[in-house]
């Protein structure tokens, strides 16, 4: 008997376990679906809520990196721990143009920055003061969008404050202000500006403490030349922002360090942990549930047919193949849940992904979403990990949870099983 | 004489669970010749069930010596055990014999495929068992759609198609009328004397004991008398 | 025998009509008790599915009681962290100074005032003045907000509570500064060391004075931390050239009393702005009120997943006993009392259920009612105004209504499983083999 002819043998076994198993499914129409719908509303829940956090996450990164900080910032490598302002990189110019030709790269924008004293007549203010190249932070930053007044920093002495700033402060567009601050070696850094623009992002920290200039009147200001705080960096893909950084990290001069959005903004990387944990404490406790009543169904299966396993086992069968074709059943009942539940999933999502969910109309998010820089349309999005990741973990679930019981039959004495009350 | 299919040798199996270790049978000696059709026969709780089961590998005796087809049988493991029953011994029993999802003919398909055989050869030989059992026309019904004596007929078709040295029927006719037990039996002697199968019952039907060439009694585990 | 036996999906409103004639109708009916009785045992006759039951009930129940107390805990944290951060339950301040905080928005406190609170309500008041000013020491420039305070009324912030390196302040005339960590570092400074402060005074000029450090403190948020500097409140008043506060905060013994003593605030201080915490910080209001809807979907997702296995396994039950109950329906049992059995059934499994998770919840509980660290996720929490290290809070309303919902679901997902048993024909099922 040669190879090939067993193993098609074995494969027509198999295709008849299949067909017994799936018969003996409809015998009992009623517990099937319930178990597959149980599945199936499981799966269902757990893939739409996925679809959410994988959407929500990445707005989340890209409303958050878009703001300020970037997917990769290039920066003096002491600045970020001391945000002094003789940390600087020089030959700024000469870095941001070198960057720009990096492949994945999309946009660089170089930034001076230090914390100085505005005053406006007689109210000062402590803030931090930002210098930026008009057209290159367009490019990248989403702070210009949320202009309230006036215009981006139309002239060259043009300044760009918070609303909150600006009411503290007293100055409302076409006033003058003055900054004052130190420079690097500690002399007196003075800047005059005229408020151009206003901006109001609905974060109190960012209106009432920020303000922009043009980069050149800061560095004339500030005493730094061509020097540069920070080179913020897009990419196309915030997702491989670390792997694009430890790539140009190997190739940058040795006194530029580069920075991931996970290191320039901490807080983001672990509001999103947080929330997959906590997430996935829910789908945890969804799984075991489903689990088991599965235990139970495959409990209640096994007990009303021990005499057809006696029988079985009687005409020769061996125990694991009866275990095996309650092994293919539980298969099935799992099979429909998916279907169920992907259908459902996808009827659900597909059209969500395409229009997305206006958040902001939900009672109380409005400032949940400002808080947590989240934007105001969600679009949940479906992918191969969403479709698959709740399924497979529920098969584990419905194998373990049929092979429970199932394995009973191991341990079935025949004659006794024969003889049980049907 | 003819060789024999069966040896039993002081045979012996306790039930040591219950309460009062049980003798179902004490120190049997029994010996079935190949073409024979024995009777097993006695009250319940004669042990004539036990005896069947032990000699088919489904139960273990707690003692002695049980040789089938001229393998010794006791110590065998499980999977052996399966195996024996699979390939060397045909069962039919009282009732439930039928995998309820299965027609007749994959019923009978069914044991040949578990015997690893091809798909053709499986069908041929299945379509010509229950066409000598003169059953052709259930072959695509479901054990659900058939009546009891249809369902035995059945059970004894696929208990037969692969050849069994061995057929052993406990109760075949319990759930039957009278004038079906005559057809089954009638098939069984069929089976008996034109194919040669080796055939024994365990029963009480004294309708049954008129077709078998040899009766063996039991009673309280042991054999009491043996005659034909 | 006939009539009873109806006609086939006969409900049993329609069987009950078709006996309102019958004379011996009262004692038609299964006492509770025997109900009880049955359902009890039967609940035993399957130890093991029954068993499995019951485990997926309470582990459902615990879980979802589990994640209650988790949510309930980061709702208190957050609101109490937010009433702890100078916001207290109640605060008094002068209409705009929210927009545009500073001296000018001052007010005088009348003597008195304090008569109009329920000393049994309040645990404790500060008036304060806060104001933006900028700090600078020799290297660095930061925006602060700085606060003079009486420290003897700060029993009721954070600050009585934080651990301080050098000294605290000695009262309100104290002339030195308190200042957060972060703070410290970011201007490379140390208790004794002198700082200077920019601020506007009273009279609209810029009032510039040096400060010597007393003694750096440590809150949960660095954001806290970076933003506030104390000092004694009589010596901030000298510096701006005033007499006023700019606030006056209040906390609560008693939280449900916080209507009746806004009002009584409102009274004291006609012109000024009575808020509440929730009006103050409504981020945290918003997280607080978002944990009690949360606690509803997670109930309804978990126990959803477990209505399924339920109602499979009690049309099971109801299937094993078709005989049995096909039985007692020819001895003349009422389609009524077939449903009242089924009910029963299904709600003392769901009860046991329910009283096995809230009995887990309580053991899982207690190994980590002293609080959970969450160190790892410090800064993310300290974003969301949450301690590091958050301490789960069991709500009996919570437990009541985790149990309540449950035996609720219960009852419904006995429905079909009832109607089934209804269904069942004597004759038919008493035949059946």
């Amino acid at each position: 008997m040669t190879d090939p002819r067993r193993d098609a043998r074995a494969g027509d076994t198999g295709a008849m376990f299949v067909r017994v198993a799936w018969r003996n499914l409809w015998r009992r129409r009623l517990r099937t679906w319930m178990s597959a719908s149980g599945m199936g509303f499981a799966i269902f829940l757990v893939s739409v809520s996925m679809s959410f956090q994988a959407g929500s996450y990445d707005a989340w990164i890209e409303t958050a990196t878009s703001l300020m900080a970037g997917h990769l910032q290039a920066q003096h490598p002491a600045y970020f721990d001391n945000p002094e302002v003789r940390y600087a990189l020089t030959e700024g110019i000469a870095l941001t143009r070198r960057f720009e030709n990096e492949p994945g790269i999309v946009a660089v924008s170089p930034r001076t920055e230090a914390f100085a004293l505005v005053s406006a007549g007689e109210r000062s203010f402590g803030a931090l003061i930002v210098g930026v190249d008009r057209e290159r932070d367009m490019a990248l930053s989403s702070l210009p969008d949320h202009l309230s007044a006036g215009e981006y920093l139309p002239g060259a002495d043009s300044a760009f404050l918070g609303t909150a700033l600006a009411a503290n402060l007293g100055v409302d567009i076409g006033d003058e202000i003055v900054v004052l601050g130190a420079t690097g070696e500690g002399g007196v850094a003075a800047l005059m500006a005229r408020v151009d623009g206003l901006f109001d992002t609905g974060r109190p920290e960012l209106d009432r403490s920020v303000l922009q200039v043009g980069i050149a009147s800061m560095q004339a200001g500030f005493d730094l030349g061509d020097a540069v705080h920070r080179l913020v960096i897009e990419t196309r893909d915030a997702r491989h922002a670390s792997d694009l950084k430890a790539i140009l990290q190997a190739a940058a001069p040795m006194d530029v360090r580069l920075l991931d959005w996970n290191e320039l903004l901490p807080e983001l990387e672990q509001a999103i942990q947080i929330d997959r944990a906590s997430a996935s404490m829910m789908y945890w406790l969804l799984l075991i549930v489903v689990a088991m009543s599965v235990i139970n169904a495959f409990i209640m299966t096994v007990f009303e047919r021990t005499r057809e396993f006696g029988m079985l086992l009687a005409i020769g069968m061996r125990p694991n193949a009866i275990v095996g074709m309650l092994g293919i059943e539980a298969v099935c009942v799992w099979a429909i849940g998916v279907v169920i539940g992907i259908v459902l999933c996808v009827a659900v999502v597909l059209p969500l992904s395409a229009i997305g969910i206006d958040v902001s109309g939900i009672e109380g998010m409005e400032q949940l979403a400002a808080q947590l820089m989240m934007p105001d349309r969600l679009y949940p999005s479906l992918n191969v990990n969403v479709l698959t990741e709740s399924p497979l973990w529920m098969l584990a679930g419905t194998l373990l949870g049929a092979l429970i019981p199932a394995l009973r039959v191991r341990r079935m004495q025949p004659v006794e099983a024969l003889r049980e009350e049907e | 004489m003819a060789e024999e299919v069966v040896t039993c040798r002081r045979v012996s199996r306790t039930y040591a669970e219950e309460a009062v270790p049980v003798h179902a049978l004490c120190r049997v000696d029994f010996e079935l010749a190949a073409g024979e059709w024995v009777s097993l026969a006695g009250p319940s709780g004669s042990g004539k069930s036990t005896l069947l089961h032990v000699i088919g590998g489904l139960d273990q005796p707690t003692e002695g010596s049980i040789v089938v087809d001229g393998v010794e049988i006791t110590g065998l493991a499980a999977a052996d055990l399966s195996d024996l029953r699979l390939h060397k011994i045909g069962f039919v029993f009282q009732a439930y014999n039928l995998i309820p999802v299965l027609s007749a003919l994959e019923n009978v398909e069914f044991i040949l495929q578990l015997q690893g055989v091809g798909r053709a050869e499986r069908r041929q030989r299945s379509l010509e068992t229950l066409d000598s059992l003169g059953i052709p026309e259930l072959a695509d019904r479901r054990p659900g759609e058939m009546s009891g004596g249809q369902q035995q007929r059945v059970a004894i078709a696929r208990a037969i198609v692969t050849n069994p040295v061995l057929l052993l029927a406990d109760e075949p006719s319990a759930n039957l009328d009278t004038a079906t037990t005559e057809e089954l039996l009638d098939v069984l002697r069929n089976l008996n004397r034109s194919r040669g199968v080796t055939i024994v019952t365990a029963t009480h039907d004294p309708m049954v004991m008129g077709y078998t060439s040899r009766q063996v009694n039991l009673r309280d585990g042991r054999v009491v008398t043996t005659g034909s | 025998m006939t009539r009873e036996t109806g006609p086939p999906g006969g409900d049993p409103e329609n069987s009950r009509s078709e006996f309102s004639n019958a004379p011996a109708r009262g004692r038609n009916r299964i006492p509770v008790r025997l109900l009880l009785q049955f359902s009890w045992r039967n609940l035993w006759r399957h130890r093991r599915r029954n068993g499995i039951l019951l485990s997926a009930i309470a582990v459902a129940v615990a879980g979802v009681l589990l994640l209650n107390t988790l949510l309930r805990g980061m709702q208190y944290d957050m609101m109490n962290t937010a009433i702890d951060n100078l916001t207290g339950h109640v605060k008094v301040l002068a209409p705009g100074y929210l927009d545009d905080p500073g001296i000018e928005r001052g007010f005088d406190t009348p003597p008195d005032w304090q008569q109009v609170l329920d000393p049994d309500a309040v645990e404790g008041w500060a008036a304060r003045i806060r104001v933006p000013a900028v700090i600078m020491s020799e290297r660095e420039t930061r925006g602060i907000q700085l606060v003079g305070i009486d420290p003897e009324q700060e029993s009721i912030s954070f600050l009585h509570t934080a651990a301080i390196e050098g000294e605290r302040l000695t009262g309100r005339g104290d002339r030195r500064l308190v200042i957060g960590q972060r703070l410290a570092d970011d201007l490379a400074t140390l208790p004794g060391r002198r700082l200077v402060l920019v601020t506007q005074g009273a009279d609209g000029r810029t009032r510039e004075a040096g400060f010597r450090i007393a003694g750096i403190y440590r809150a949960e948020m660095s954001l806290v931390e970076s933003a506030f500097v104390f000092t004694g409140r009589d010596a901030l008043q000298d510096l701006l050239g005033t007499g006023d506060v700019t606030e006056i905060s209040v906390r609560l013994a008693d939280a449900p009393r916080e209507a009746e003593t806004m009002a009584a605030l409102a009274t004291a201080f006609e012109d000024l702005d009575v808020l509440s915490w929730r009006q103050l910080e409504p981020q945290a209001a918003t997280m607080v009120a978002f944990a009690d809807t949360s606690i509803y979907i997670y109930f309804l997702i978990v126990m959803g997943a477990l209505v399924f296995g339920l109602v499979n396994t009690l049309v099971t039950a109801v299937m094993e006993r078709i005989r049995e109950l096909g039985m007692l329906r020819a001895l003349g049992m009422r389609p009524r009392s077939v449903v009242a059995q089924v009910v029963t059934e299904s709600s003392l499994i769901m009860a046991t259920g329910v009283a096995i998770g809230i009995a887990v919840a309580g053991g899982v509980f207690s190994l980590v009612a002293d609080g959970i660290d969450l160190t790892a996720f410090d800064d993310s929490l300290a974003s969301f105004g949450m301690r590091p290290i958050f301490v789960p809070v069991v709500e009996a309303t919570d437990v009541v209504l985790v149990a309540v919902m449950s035996l609720a679901l219960g009852l419904v997902a006995s429905f079909y499983p009832a109607r089934r048993a209804v269904k069942i024909k004597p004759l038919e099922a008493l035949q059946r083999r």
